[in-house]
């Protein structure tokens, strides 16, 4: 048996669709190997917790709030990625987008198929990436400039910036994994 | 001789609200209300939240009476609405930043007539494990382990509340179980080490 195939049938077995041979193969591999019988217990624990989870009531009131909310005429809230909306903005993004399209492989169609076209926008483009290498280079001679100036700058962005990625990092990590913790205190109230 | 036709009370309700009978609907309203409620809380672990959501699912559902096909259960629908409103609302709550100045709901022990005090600590203790463990889990898998454990309904029944196939369904539910089984795991490991570390000191 397979370990992911025993995870399978631990799975069957908890929502009793497991066949009685195939529960004797399941029961013959937990005797064999410790691992799948310590994962077995804990996955019946789960099990066990989840199924014995008591069913929560409506808080008091709860119908009668909603009836006057229905009788005052509230309306639920609209999904705006639902219904018209979501029709009506299909069409537009579609009626602009089909000219705007129709355009651009027209133009590059009459760009491919005209030599003297097309050599003048290889010349355009080469200019422009020399225009920009050039910008590149001027921006980098001013920035190595300043910091050999201000070395203190440099010491600092080299401290803050790998704190500054770590901390992003982990507030996101925690907002995204961990719920808030909320203490609790029991109080007797004394009458 | 007239010719009876038997309807069930649900169905004649249904039929009723239908017709804008906001009276029937508020029996609706009774039968499911807790039905609709723990689902709501279940998957968003807030009671007020579960409030809002519950009731904005009882008045989606009543917006679209008339899209509810009587060849399915009335309760699998509203769950349907139910679950896939409470899914939306745990996807944009990913997005969203908690304010500071929002307050903390009271605690249930401090607010309760019906039990005493340690008891519902007690109760309340149990249910933040609970909630703790579906808090692990992502809206869909949550969604899938709500509906098999609280309203004990089949794959199949799953599959339709969450409008996806059953093989999506055993998926989620065996992933889920083996993502809560790695979990408690880990904290038993670690509530052993401490004890360890207890009774060594």
């Amino acid at each position: 048996m397979t370990h992911r195939h025993t995870k399978h049938a631990m799975n069957l077995a908890i929502d009793r669709l497991l066949e009685p041979d195939e529960r004797g193969e399941l029961d013959a591999q937990l005797d064999r190997s410790p691992d799948d019988a310590h994962l077995w217990n804990t996955m019946k624990r789960v099990d066990q917790t989840l199924r014995t989870a008591p069913l929560t009531s409506a808080p008091s009131g709860f119908s009668g709030r909603l009836l006057t909310a229905l009788a005052a005429g509230r309306q639920p809230c609209t999904d705006p990625r639902s219904g018209l909306g979501i029709a009506v903005g299909l069409w537009t993004a579609a009626l602009i987008m089909i000219p705007l399209m129709s355009a651009v492989v027209i133009i590059a169609l009459h760009a491919l198929l005209d030599a003297a076209t097309l050599q003048a926008l290889a010349s355009r483009s080469a200019a422009l990436f020399q225009s920009l290498g050039t910008l590149a280079n001027v921006l980098i001679r001013s920035l190595s400039q300043f910091v050999s100036s201000n070395p203190a700058i440099l010491a600092l962005s080299a401290v803050l910036l790998p704190i500054l990625a770590i901390w992003s990092w982990l507030a996101w990590t925690v907002s995204m994994h961990n719920p808030p913790i909320t203490y609790r205190i029991p109080v007797r109230i004394l009458a | 001789m007239g010719w009876f036709v038997s309807v069930e009370p649900e169905q004649l309700w249904i039929m009723q609200a239908i017709n804008g009978d906001q009276a029937a609907f508020g029996e609706l309203v009774n039968v499911h209300q807790n039905a609709v409620y723990n689902l709501c809380y279940r998957m968003l672990g807030e009671r007020g939240e579960a409030e809002d959501a519950a009731q904005e699912a009882f008045l989606r559902a009543y917006a679209h009476l008339d899209r509810y096909d009587d060849d399915r259960s009335f309760r699998t629908w509203l769950l349907s609405i139910a679950s896939n409103h409470c899914i939306d609302r745990l996807r944009k709550r990913r997005m969203t930043w908690l304010s500071l100045d929002e307050t903390l709901p009271p605690h249930p022990a401090l607010n309760s007539d019906a039990v005493e005090p340690e008891e519902a600590v007690i109760n309340s203790e149990r249910s933040a494990t609970i909630q703790a463990m579906l808090a692990e889990l992502t809206p869909e898998y949550r969604a899938a382990v709500v509906l098999r454990y609280w309203y004990d309904m089949s794959y199949t029944e799953i599959a339709d509340v969450l409008n996806t196939t059953e093989s999506a369904i055993k998926s989620r539910l065996f992933r889920a179980r083996q993502v809560l089984a790695e979990k408690l795991a880990a904290q038993s490991k670690s509530s052993a080490t401490l004890r360890l570390a207890w009774e060594n000191s």
